[in-house]
């Protein structure tokens, strides 16, 4: 396989570019600044910065908008980037679908914001207005305060699907100070309170370009790719090298907040059985941990979370003997930058013997390890699922972008699926007891309003 | 004036294409794609004679599938069978059901690598399900009971899940109301159905479905002949060709007062229906997608960008241009108390759009857009030069028999004028003819 190749511009922008067989190219800017950052270092004053929860989001949202045009066809220039209001703006999005983008978006994840489009025409025209929208905040001051009513619907939707709640609760009861405990998206609080500083502020500091990475994917030129951007930074006069933000430590202790919520679970009116979401979070140290080691431990913790409830695997045999709901039993693991997780579902009559089963299962797993055959099975459904999912371009392209937001490379990609073909069993169960640590795991119940 | 023809789109559009040569008692269509994958489709489709029969036989149908799938003599769980298939590298074939109006399909999909190693992965694949079709411990006395039981409780949890899904059920609500032709039973009765089916209606349901039962073969890869045979083996099983009938065009009847459906979501589920004049012809409906396109088809239409962009009012707020129900309907959720709002601004965006009064140059941007957006199919996003893709354009024309292929539609999608759209749009839509249904707190 062509693992593509990697160029850092002098204004510590890394682009990535992966030539794949396509009539489509797939282009991504994207900044390590998801809904986990609640905290930075301020790369000027060396201070520690605070931010309000869902500060990623909502950026994510107004930076499409872009000035209005002028008679001559050519967008004006202001002043100001925040006029108090405009008329006739322009929006990104809309640009670049009407210079023949197939498909363009953006979204905020827990480790990073994308920016994105899917594309047969004008490759490197889109990619250079993507690149103007993304690299230069025109925020009119109340375009940008009625934002809060389209993201206000958004938390309202995500709040009346029941499983997103759960998933929410769970995040909140196993994360003590990691902003991992928030939603992404805010809260209706929290989004009101960002302000157009704070968000100018924000730009600033994540979107510049040593922080940033841009990955092109399909029927591309990695040396045309690299020429534009160089070019547009230069007239955008962002060529030069300004040092990126300090990762702080989420500074997440050992422990959750509450070990369960079966004294008090989830009630909705909306659900018709209980149901259970447990697991166990883990913590990584991208400050201190090398490339390998960060790799080794995601790549063992998706091989530990098939191994144990992966549909196919012994041990999610053995749990549905047990009296596990073969149905809807099913576990898998979520890993970011600095944090994973490990978790299973299920509904469940009995929220404190569907715990000791999952737990006391889990701890002689840690105690005995995995059998090589688990490893191997886990290590197949893996590889077959992952060669699958690169048929598509875009599933190809966000995998190196999550890969990317892990290690700050996204042609580890590589490395990653080297690393699956090549990890022993020895060395999964080595981390075991890391991934899943008794002190770690939390189980959220959620029951049917009446009952 | 239209817009001129594109000769690599229409090439790579003619690419998609499948001949027809067929094997036994099946119809088989075979594409050759240059892609690191391979796909293989199995359609065994039957009529029933009536939506209410096709449905309850669907049902049952998935009652046994969910059965199967619970183990075989050699793999005597749902996990064991899985882990045989990724053991064979490959991951678990899709055997499941489809069913539109009164045609219910049995399908057998699998997805393999190119090459010989894909021809090796298909061939150990269809092994393991002719396996599991032929001895389920479903058909096992000394397990049939058990299986039937956890069979019947997981499509009974599966259609409860379907009602918690606001958006989806506030949809299912509608067609229930609206398409009885197309949708008869309501998600309450379907449980009642599964509560109440035995083994008998279960057995004979399945077996029905193989009885008269027309097979269809769809095959794209580097090897499409390779992958083949196994898959037809299965097909054998069935009655042998029939023709199908090509899909036709429903209507919802007059249209009424706004109706309002209490249920618990707290954000409330907006539909509204504009039906049709008339059933336009083929090209007619080429236009009528441009035009739903300038409504509400996408970011760029004027749902979006008036409701959601202008007015802050929602996250989403989509329409569709259903073209086998004789309508373009929208879509949104929201605050309970910006209905009046909502509903007044989606009139005004149709009354607008639907008289024609958009510029010449909104329509040839969404024109353009909608060529390059054939190309590619969503879930997640493919081109047209993976398998995956070209089977489901074929399984659209040849097996549902829906439209026409997408040179033809390619063709007639740059011939438009903005002129001939317009007049299109107002001999068919009128904004006077729309129906509101809402789903949610009252």
């Amino acid at each position: 396989m062509d693992e593509g190749e990697r160029l850092v511009l002098d204004s510590g922008l890394q682009i990535s570019v992966a030539k794949r067989r396509s009539p489509l190219s797939h282009f991504q800017l994207i900044t390590p600044f998801g809904g986990d950052v609640l905290r930075y270092r301020d790369a000027e004053s060396g201070e520690e910065v605070s931010l309000q929860p869902g500060s990623a989001h909502y950026f994510e949202h107004v930076l499409f908008i872009m000035p209005p045009l002028g008679r001559d066809g050519k967008p004006l220039r202001w002043r100001t980037n925040t006029p108090k209001r405009m008329s006739k703006l322009r929006d990104g999005l809309t640009e670049l679908k009407h210079h023949g983008a197939i498909e363009v978006n953006a979204y905020t994840a827990n480790d990073h914001t994308n920016y994105f489009f899917v594309t047969r025409q004008h490759p490197l025209e889109n990619l250079e207005t993507m690149l103007d929208f993304v690299f230069t905040p025109y925020l009119p001051q109340d375009r940008f305060r009625k934002e809060c009513g389209t993201i206000g619907d958004e938390i309202a939707r995500g709040e009346n699907d029941s499983m997103s709640e759960l998933f929410r609760l769970w995040d909140a009861q196993a994360h003590v100070k990691h902003g991992g405990r928030i939603p992404i998206i805010g809260t209706q609080e929290s989004i009101r309170r960002i302000t157009l500083d704070d968000v100018l502020s924000m730009h600033d500091t994540f979107y510049r370009p040593s922080n940033m990475m841009l990955i092109a994917t399909g029927d591309v030129d990695a040396k045309a790719v690299a020429d534009v951007v160089q070019r547009k930074l230069e007239a955008l006069g962002k060529a030069d090298y300004r040092p990126p933000p300090g990762e702080v430590s989420q500074e997440e202790p050992r422990g959750v907040v509450a070990a369960d919520n079966f004294d008090s679970p989830l009630a909705r009116a909306d659900v018709s059985r209980k149901k259970m979401l447990g697991g166990w979070k883990y913590l990584l140290e991208p400050l201190s941990m090398r490339p390998e080691e960060l790799i080794d431990l995601h790549v063992a913790a998706e091989i530990a979370a098939t191994a144990l409830y992966g549909m196919g695997s012994l041990n999610r045999e053995a749990l549905v003997r047990a009296g596990t709901d073969e149905r809807t039993f099913t576990g898998y693991n979520w890993d970011f930058r600095d944090r994973g997780c490990i978790q299973v579902q299920g509904d469940c009559d009995d929220a404190e013997g569907f715990r000791s089963l999952v737990a006391e299962n889990a701890a002689g797993l840690v105690a005995a390890g995995l059998p090589p055959g688990e490893v191997e099975y886990a290590r197949n459904k893996i590889l077959t699922d992952n060669e699958k999912n690169r048929e598509s371009l875009l599933s190809f392209g966000q995998m190196l972008a999550y890969a990317g937001a892990q290690t700050r490379n996204p042609l580890d990609y590589f490395s990653i699926l080297r690393r699956f073909k090549d990890i022993s069993h020895g060395e999964v169960n080595a981390l075991l007891p890391r991934l899943l640590d008794t002190a770690n795991m939390t189980f959220a119940l959620m029951v049917p309003e009446r009952a | 004036m239209g817009l001129p023809l594109d000769p690599a789109i229409a090439s790579m559009l003619r690419e998609t294409e499948f001949s027809r040569q067929d094997s036994g008692n099946a119809a088989v269509y075979t594409n050759h794609a240059e892609s690191s994958s391979q796909a293989a489709q199995l359609s065994l489709v039957r009529s029933y004679g009536s939506a209410e029969e096709a449905v309850r036989a669907e049902l049952l149908v998935d009652i046994y599938l969910a059965g199967v799938r619970k183990g075989c003599a050699s793999f005597p769980t749902a996990d064991s069978l899985t882990r045989a298939f990724y053991m064979a590298r490959t991951q678990q074939p899709s055997v499941h059901t489809e069913r539109w109006r009164d045609m219910l399909e049995f399908v057998v999909k699998v997805h393999v690598p190119a090459g010989e190693r894909g021809v090796s992965a298909m061939g150990s694949a269809m092994d393991i399900v002719a396996e599991m079709m032929a001895q389920p411990l479903l058909r096992d006395a000394a397990h049939s009971e058990r299986i039937l039981e956890l069979a019947r409780e997981e499509v009974i949890r599966s259609l409860e899940d379907r009602i918690q899904h606001h958006p989806s059920y506030a949809y299912s609500l509608f067609d229930l109301r609206y398409f009885p032709q197309d949708s008869p039973l309501s998600v309450p009765g379907l449980l009642d159905l599964a509560r109440n089916a035995t083994f008998e209606d279960i057995i004979r349901a399945y077996e029905g479905v193989f009885a008269a039962s027309s097979p269809v073969l769809l095959l794209s890869g580097d090897s499409p002949e390779g992958i083949a045979s196994p898959v037809l083996g299965f097909a054998a099983q069935s009655a042998g060709q029939g023709t199908l009938p090509p899909l036709e065009v429903l209507e919802m009847g007059p249209v009424g007062k706004p109706v309002a459906e209490e249920g618990p979501s707290e954000q409330t589920q907006f539909l509204r229906a504009y039906t049709l004049a008339a059933v336009p012809g083929e090209r007619e409906r080429s236009a009528l997608r441009l035009v739903n396109r300038v409504f509400g088809g996408g970011w760029t239409g004027r749902l979006m960008q008036v409701v959601r962009e202008k007015h802050h009012l929602v996250y989403g707020i989509y329409s569709g241009y259903q073209e086998y129900r004789n309508m373009i309907r929208l879509g949104t959720e929201h605050d309970p108390r910006l209905l009046g709002r909502i509903t007044a601004l989606t009139q005004e965006i149709a009354e607008e759009v639907f008289s024609g009064k958009f510029q010449d140059e909104e329509f040839r941007k969404v024109q353009e857009q909608a060529i390059e957006e054939m190309l590619t199919a969503r879930g997640p996003l493919r081109s047209c030069d993976q398998p995956s893709f070209r089977i489901d354009e074929a399984h659209r024309l040849h097996v549902k028999r829906a439209g026409v292929g997408l040179a033809e539609q390619y063709e007639t999608l740059t011939s438009f004028d903005p002129a001939e759209a317009r007049h299109i749009a107002l001999h068919y839509l009128s904004p006077g003819r729309s129906q509101i249904f809402t789903y949610g707190r009252a």
